[in-house]
């Protein structure tokens, strides 16, 4: 991985090379390896080292981007000279307000939150270790592993040609196995920026064990049922809520319910979400993909929607004084901004008393394959898998065949009843994390289930 | 970069590799994006890099990189071989590759006109003429364009002795409206959804769309879709058009007939598949009119290719023949698993930075002999469907549920009102087996699907599907909480 001195100095050279008015370079480096495994054996095991060179040339109020990774001289130059060529071929750009100027929001210490040293350094034997721990744990209880540990380093670094210049180097650790046997199949995750925060024999322990009790399941009618929903069923909701809804340029065109919700109550009254990239507990990035630091925003505070995210160029096309958030993504970027470390406030709750008082209803390990079906209010479809079983007067009491649902995650959020006090990190790509508890739905509809 | 690749072979086997490949690739992609009458984006991405795999005591490993010196090939492929080494400490089962597979030769994507040879003002100037098309519609939110030139260099080289130059050219591109109510938000696309159609042809793809004169048809539909009636629950009758068979063809037939699935390599993310070898030539997959290929051979498929990642020609494979389960998409791996002769060519990795994993080649429906004139009048009482919206599927490959962007109610032969938010389930082989028409060759084109995800670390693959319009008896439709 390259240094920041390294990073700089490719920044400084771009910058130096460009003909435009204004030019940014951003840089994301990344060491990543990912060790796979599946029928009891690694099958897959691979490596990458990149560094990506995008670089946003401004003339006027035109804008280009070329990128590369080519980061010999003939590279940087190329890559400088494409930028330019095409800013010049643009429109103007009626929304762009500038590059932003340098300021002293991040403080140094930021540089390196969420950065371990074990991570970046972490040999392909420990990753074959660990997925030998889950592989044996799964073949002595007559089942199937499979998953898959990456362990990453990522450097982003960004200098424009104001004077601006951030840098953040950080680490991932990702294990997750999915445990099979004939007919039913368990789940387990775990993410951390250190992996000594990984623990393979307790992953293999709660998949095998979910595995085992998953076995033989029985139909279920499609219906309205309560459920409590696991962390990751959990940490796709807020994913979507963010992708969809909280997201300032949907909200300025009308197509998020925050538009015509704000201020009102829209979810239960135990419910905020919030989005911080300097939290931590999370997988950090303390600041955007133009360089503006990171603000926590408060999305939704006991159940009330209070604001959405922007970056630069969606603030000012909405305009009414609205300035970015810290939550811009790479250029070019017709999208809008993007909530990438969302945060869902932990109740009080333990497992029993999320089952308690549950008469007949469903156990959700976690979501599949979920996609939009109404994005106004947020109704989306996906499956149950890994772990899907029927609740009985408080208790789980067996398997059943995974679910389809066809569900308002909105609607789901107004009956949310318990919330655990236990929360999990679900790295969800992109520098970002979800961190979410395990919650109790009043109901929620399924729609089918899986048949041959 | 000869040199390169036969210095990372022969460290490869010195180090102990008994297999090794090398494959370098270069790919340029320029891409436009319109909004609302501004370019919002104009972007030339250049990504180049090297992947060395490797197996070494019958494991594999695989390491990359963006940088294509002496110094860091030999990096590199060390540390392939080392990955491979402890790969070795959690195996079960050999990686065997069977028989050799060595080829040299020279591949390019046969395209009238170079995309690369169109200046970007010509480009813009296309999707801004079709973005003020769709504005000049009283209720348009939103108007976006998009369009993509893709030109990919790759080079492969193995320790069998293959040495493949290949150049693909993909062109793309497509246009959306969406119009916004009070509790409503209606979209629009043409040609297809997932923001355009691609294929590996030239710019003459592109001007065979003609946006500006579909333009204001989609952004009057969308509009009126914010007024149209709920798509009513129930059991009926559906017709789709071929965009959304082409859908239906990739995540319920493309997806589950990957060998790699069905041995369970991606059991811990994209999930397995219900298509298990003992139904190999047994199974009814679908009724007897339903006939599918992969078929990488095809002029201008997303999936076509002069050979694959792993350097296997490319090839036409059946898949369905009548109606019954006859074939699946291999790697030399798997079809040694399968007791096949050799893989049938279905290899493709998304980058340098990644390995090839089984991927859609172009899956595809045959034609049938209807017209789609001739589906409707001959249906009593159905839906036809237009275009996907939403897509879900079980890890099986078994339980869906796909949305349709705009659809009609069919009366006694007619097409009839609007509908809006159409949903439609299914299992798989029960849904294949109710389909009773398909279009026939003049409805039949083949569509590109730009953004298919699989693998971990993710893959983004770029697959083609034959398809035409298809008429299916006793679906559900109407899922809508």
């Amino acid at each position: 991985m390259l240094s920041e001195h390294q990073l700089q100095a490719l920044a400084q050279r771009v910058l130096g090379l460009s003909q435009a008015d204004e030019t940014e370079v951003l840089l994301l480096g990344q060491v990543s390896r990912l060790t796979r495994f599946a029928n009891n054996t690694i099958h897959q095991n691979v490596a990458e080292s990149n560094v990506q060179v995008r670089v946003r040339a401004i003339v006027g109020q035109q804008v280009g981007v070329a990128t590369t990774d080519d980061v010999t001289d003939a590279g940087l130059a190329g890559v400088a000279e494409r930028a330019v060529a095409l800013a010049r071929l643009q429109t103007a750009d009626p929304f762009f307000t500038g590059l932003p100027e340098p300021d002293h929001a991040l403080s140094g210490a930021l540089i390196d939150l969420g950065y371990a040293e074990a991570t970046a350094r972490c040999a392909p034997e420990v990753r074959a270790r660990a997925a030998g721990v889950i592989c044996d744990a799964a073949e002595r209880a007559g089942l199937v592993g499979s998953g898959a540990f990456s362990t990453v380093e990522e450097a982003a670094a960004l200098g424009n040609s104001l004077g601006l210049w951030r840098y953040h180097v950080g680490t991932t650790a990702k294990l997750n196995t999915v445990v099979m046997g004939a007919t039913g199949s368990g789940w387990a995750s775990a993410a951390s920026s250190d992996v000594a925060d990984i623990h393979p024999a307790e992953l293999a322990h709660e998949a095998v064990d979910i595995a085992t009790r998953a076995q033989n399941p029985t139909d279920l009618p499609p219906g309205e049922y309560p459920v409590v929903l696991g962390s990751d069923a959990v940490a796709d909701m807020l994913g979507f809520f963010g992708y969809v809804s909280f997201n300032g340029l949907a909200v300025h065109e009308g197509r998020s319910f925050v538009a015509s919700r704000m201020g009102q109550q829209v979810m239960a009254p135990t419910v905020s979400i919030w989005d911080d990239g300097r939290d931590p507990t999370g997988l950090p990035l303390p600041f955007d993909f133009e360089g503006v630091a990171k603000q926590r925003v408060s999305l939704v505070e006991n159940g009330v929607v209070k604001a959405a995210v922007w970056d630069r160029r969606s603030a000012a096309k909405a305009g009414g004084g609205r300035v970015s958030t810290g939550h811009a993504l790479p250029a070019p970027n017709n999208y809008g901004a993007l909530p990438a470390h969302l945060f869902m406030k932990p109740g009080t709750a333990s497992r029993e008393e999320l089952l308690a008082g549950i008469e007949r209803g469903v156990w959700v390990t976690r979501f599949w394959y979920t996609r939009v079906v109404h994005p106004l209010e947020v109704v989306m479809t996906g499956m149950t898998r890994d772990g899907t079983f029927l609740i009985e007067n408080g208790k789980v009491t067996r398997p059943v065949r995974n679910l389809r649902f066809t569900h308002s995650y909105l609607a789901a959020m107004a009956d949310v009843e318990a919330i655990s006090a236990e929360t999990k990190l679900i790295e969800s790509g992109m520098f970002g994390a979800v961190r979410a508890p395990t919650i109790r739905v009043r109901r929620f509809t399924f729609t089918g289930a899986t048949q041959e | 970069m000869r040199d390169l690749i036969h210095r990372s072979l022969n460290l490869a086997q010195v180090r102990g590799a008994s297999y090794a490949d090398v494959r370098v690739v270069e790919r340029q992609t320029q891409s436009i994006g319109v909004k609302n009458g501004i370019v919002e984006s104009l972007a030339d991405d250049g990504t180049l890099g090297f992947g060395v795999r490797v197996i070494v005591n019958d494991a594999w490993g695989f390491s990359s990189s963006n940088r294509l010196t002496a110094e860091e090939v030999d990096r590199v492929t060390a540390e392939a071989v080392a990955i491979a080494r402890a790969s070795a400490l959690v195996k079960r089962k050999a990686a065997q590759l069977g028989p050799p597979e060595t080829h040299t030769g020279v591949y390019r994507t046969p395209v009238e006109i170079d995309p690369f040879s169109v200046s970007p003002q010509e480009k813009i100037a296309l999707l801004l003429a079709a973005d003020a098309a769709m504005r000049s519609v009283q209720g348009i939110k939103v108007s976006e364009g998009n369009l993509v030139c893709l030109c990919e260099r790759k080079t492969f080289g193995s320790t069998e002795g293959s040495f493949i130059e290949q150049e693909i050219i993909e062109t793309g591109g497509g246009i959306k409206a969406t119009a916004v109510a009070e509790r409503e938000v209606q979209t629009r696309s043409y040609p297809n959804s997932f923001g355009r159609d691609q294929a590996c042809r030239g710019w003459e793809f592109i001007l065979a769309q003609d946006f500006a004169g579909a333009a204001p048809r989609i952004a009057d539909e969308a509009v009126a879709l914010l007024s149209a009636d709920q798509c009513p629950a129930g059991v009926t009758t559906i017709i789709l058009d071929a965009t959304q068979t082409a859908l239906q063809i990739h995540e319920s037939c493309g997806h589950p007939i990957e060998l790699d699935r069905v041995f369970g390599s991606e059991a811990s993310y994209a999930g397995t598949s219900f298509l298990t070898t003992d139904k190999l030539g047994v199974f009814r997959y679908g009724s007897d009119i339903v006939n599918l290929v992969a078929d990488a051979t095809i002029l201008g498929g997303l999936g076509t290719f002069g050979w694959d990642d792993e350097g296997v020609p490319a090839q036409r494979t059946p898949i369905v023949t009548d109606g019954l389960f006859v074939g699946y998409l291999t790697s030399r791996e798997t079809a040694q698993w399968l007791d096949q002769e050799r893989s049938n060519g279905a290899m493709r990795a998304s980058g340098w930075n990644r390995i090839p994993l089984i991927r859609m080649t172009n899956v595809g429906l045959e034609p049938g002999a209807w017209s789609l004139a001739e589906m409707i009048a001959d249906t009593d009482a159905g839906i036809y469907m237009q275009t996907n919206r939403s897509w879900s599927i079980d890890n099986l490959r078994l339980n869906f549920q796909f949305g349709a962007e705009i659809a009609w109610e069919i009366m006694k032969g007619k097409r009839g009102r609007m509908l809006k938010n159409a949903t439609y389930t299914g299992v798989t082989p029960h849904f294949w087996r109710s389909v009773d028409a398909i279009g026939n060759r003049d409805e039949w084109a083949v569509w590109g699907t730009p953004n298919c995800g699989k693998g971990e670390p993710s893959q983004v693959a770029h697959t083609g599907h034959p398809a035409a319009p298809i008429r299916v008896r006793g679906v559900q439709v109407g899922m809508m909480k």
